[in-house]
C-alpha cells in the first residue's frame, strides 16, 4: 500500500469519526422533518466504500477504531459497532467480488450498499443479544440506515477512489 | 508446479488477510460476551466517562459553530417560542407567590400534627450538550459533573416533568438515562387514582405502566407522578399521562412536550436507615445483641457500685 494511499484512508477515516461526533450535537437532531433525530453512520459509508478496492487489513482496522469511536458516543457494548462495520466490509468484498466476477454491467455497487447495510443491522442485533440488554432494531435506526444509503452514492468519493483499479 | 507455487504465493496474502478478518470477527465476539456480565460493565465506567468528558467538548464546540446556521429553519418558530414563554413566566410568576404562601401554611400544618414533610433537596441546572440516541442506549450528556456536586443516581428533570436519571457522572459532564430506555425502571403512581406501578422504557411507544396494582382505577389522561417508593427519586415529579392503546396502559411522557434543552439534576433524598445514624461522635448505633447488653449492664453497674440503685 502506497503513503498516498495509506493517508487518504486514515483521513477518510479520521473523518467518518468526525462526522459521527457531529451527529451528537443537538442543533443536528433538531433538524427539521424528515430528518428530525436522524443521522448518517459514516462507519458504513467508509465500510461499503473500502469495500469496492480490494480487501486490506488496515482499512478493517480502521472500521475497528470507527466503531469503538461510535461505541463511546452511543454508550454501546464495546465491540458492537466495530462488528457491525466489519459485517458491512465483508458482505461488499462479498459481493463486489462475486458480482464483478458475472458481469461489470451488474450494479455491484447498489446490491454491495443495500447487503452491507443488511449485515451491517444483523451485526448489531448479533452484538445486542451477546451483551444483552439491547432493544436493537427501531425505527429510528432504520431510517438512519436508509439516510446513509441514500447518501452513500454523493459520499462514496470522500471515502475511496472511484477507479476499481487502485488497491488499499 | 512453479505455477502452482506463484498461485500458492499469490493466495496467501489474501488467506492471511481473511484470517485477520475472521480474528478481528471473533475477538469482538468474544469482547461483546465478556461484557455480558454486570461487574465488567462497571469496570469501563471511567473510561466511558472520561470519554463522555471529551465528547461533550467537541459536541459544544460543534454546537456553537452549527446553531449560527439553525436560524434559516428556525427563526420563526424561536420568535414565536420566545412570546410563549415570556407568557408562561408571567402567568409562573402569579403561581409562585401562591405556592410560596402555601408552603408557609403547610409549614404550619406540619407543626401543628407533628408530620414528618418531605425533604426539601437542592440540585443543579445543567444544559444538554449531546444527544445519544443509538440502538443500544437512550441518553443525553448533560454538562455538569462531579466537580458540580452532580453523582449516579440523582433524578433529571425539566421544565416539564421527569426525563432520567443519572447513571455514570464524569468530572464536568453527566450521563442521564432517559426513561424512554429499555432499562429504564421507575417506580410511579396516578394523582388521582393512587395506583402504584413500574415505568418501564419502551423505545417505541415511550413508557409503558406494568405491574400496576389496580389498573381499574387508572383514569385516561390521568397524571402520572414519581412515588419515592425506590428512594432514588423525590416523590411527586411529573411523569407523563396515563393512555391506554391495544396492548395496554402507556404514558404520553412529559418530557416529549419540546425539546430536551436544560434540565435540574435533583439528588436522591437519600432517607436514612434507622441502623445507619450516627450519633455525635460519629459512631454509627448498632443494633442491640445480648452480649452488647449484658456489657453495658455489667459496666453500668460497676459504675454506679452498692449504691447506685439507691440513688
Amino acid at each position: 500500500m502506497s503513503f498516498w494511499v495509506r493517508a487518504r484512508l486514515f483521513s477518510s477515516a479520521l473523518l467518518a469519526m468526525v462526522i459521527s461526533v457531529l451527529g451528537t450535537a443537538p442543533p443536528m437532531l433538531n433538524l427539521p422533518f424528515p430528518l428530525t433525530g436522524v443521522w448518517p453512520v459514516a462507519g458504513f459509508w467508509a465500510a461499503i466504500a473500502w469495500s469496492r478496492l480490494n480487501l486490506s487489513v488496515w482499512a478493517a482496522l480502521c472500521l475497528v477504531m470507527i466503531g469503538f469511536v461510535q461505541d463511546y458516543l452511543l454508550d454501546a457494548p464495546l465491540g458492537a459497532w466495530p462488528l457491525a462495520f466489519i459485517s458491512a466490509y465483508v458482505a461488499g468484498l462479498v459481493v463486489n467480488g462475486e458480482l464483478r466476477k458475472i458481469s461489470d454491467a451488474l450494479p455491484s455497487e447498489f446490491v454491495a450498499v443495500v447487503l452491507g447495510l443488511i449485515s451491517g443491522l444483523f451485526g448489531l442485533v448479533i452484538a445486542g443479544d451477546t451483551a444483552g440488554g439491547a432493544e436493537v432494531i427501531d425505527s429510528r435506526l432504520i431510517a438512519s440506515l436508509w439516510l446513509t444509503g441514500g447518501l452513500y452514492f454523493i459520499c462514496r468519493g470522500v471515502f475511496a477512489p472511484m477507479d476499481r483499479g487502485e488497491v488499499l | 508446479m512453479s505455477r502452482l507455487s506463484r498461485r500458492y504465493s499469490q493466495q496467501q496474502p489474501r488467506f492471511a488477510g481473511r484470517a485477520v478478518i475472521a480474528g478481528i470477527a471473533v475477538s469482538l465476539l468474544g469482547l461483546l460476551m465478556i461484557q455480558s456480565s454486570t461487574d465488567v460493565r462497571k469496570s469501563l465506567n471511567d473510561s466511558r466517562a472520561r470519554m463522555d468528558d471529551l465528547t461533550s467538548q467537541i459536541s459544544e464546540t460543534a454546537t456553537k459553530q452549527v446553531s449560527g446556521l439553525t436560524w434559516i429553519f428556525a427563526s420563526k418558530a424561536s420568535k414565536a417560542r420566545i412570546t410563549e414563554l415570556e407568557a408562561e413566566v408571567r402567568a409562573l410568576r402569579q403561581w409562585r407567590d401562591t405556592a410560596r404562601a402555601m408552603s408557609q401554611r403547610m409549614v404550619q400544618y406540619e407543626e401543628v400534627l407533628d408530620l414528618m414533610g418531605e425533604p426539601q433537596i437542592g440540585g443543579v441546572t445543567a444544559r444538554i450538550v449531546a444527544e445519544h440516541n443509538g440502538p443500544f442506549a437512550q441518553t443525553r450528556l448533560a454538562n455538569a459533573g462531579k466537580v458540580h456536586g452532580v453523582s449516579d443516581g440523582f433524578a433529571a428533570v425539566n421544565q416539564h416533568g421527569l426525563i432520567g436519571r443519572v447513571v455514570r457522572a464524569g468530572n464536568r459532564t453527566s450521563r442521564i438515562l432517559l426513561v424512554t430506555d429499555y432499562n429504564s425502571r421507575i417506580p410511579v403512581m396516578g394523582r388521582t387514582s393512587l395506583d402504584r406501578a413500574l415505568l418501564v422504557g419502551d423505545k417505541t411507544t415511550g413508557a409503558r405502566l406494568m405491574h400496576a396494582e389496580t389498573p381499574d382505577l387508572i383514569v385516561e389522561g390521568e397524571e402520572w407522578i414519581t412515588s419515592g417508593d425506590d428512594g432514588l427519586f423525590e416523590r411527586g415529579m411529573t411523569v407523563g399521562f396515563a393512555h391506554r392503546d391495544e396492548s395496554g396502559w402507556r404514558l404520553d411522557l412529559a418530557m416529549d412536550r419540546s425539546d430536551v434543552d436544560f434540565v435540574r439534576l435533583v439528588p436522591p433524598p437519600n432517607f436514612v436507615a434507622p441502623e445507619e445514624i450516627e450519633v455525635d461522635d460519629g459512631v454509627a448505633l448498632k443494633p442491640n445483641t445480648e452480649e452488647t447488653l449484658t456489657t453495658e449492664l455489667v459496666a453500668h453497674d460497676a459504675q454506679s457500685g452498692p449504691t447506685g440503685g439507691a440513688q
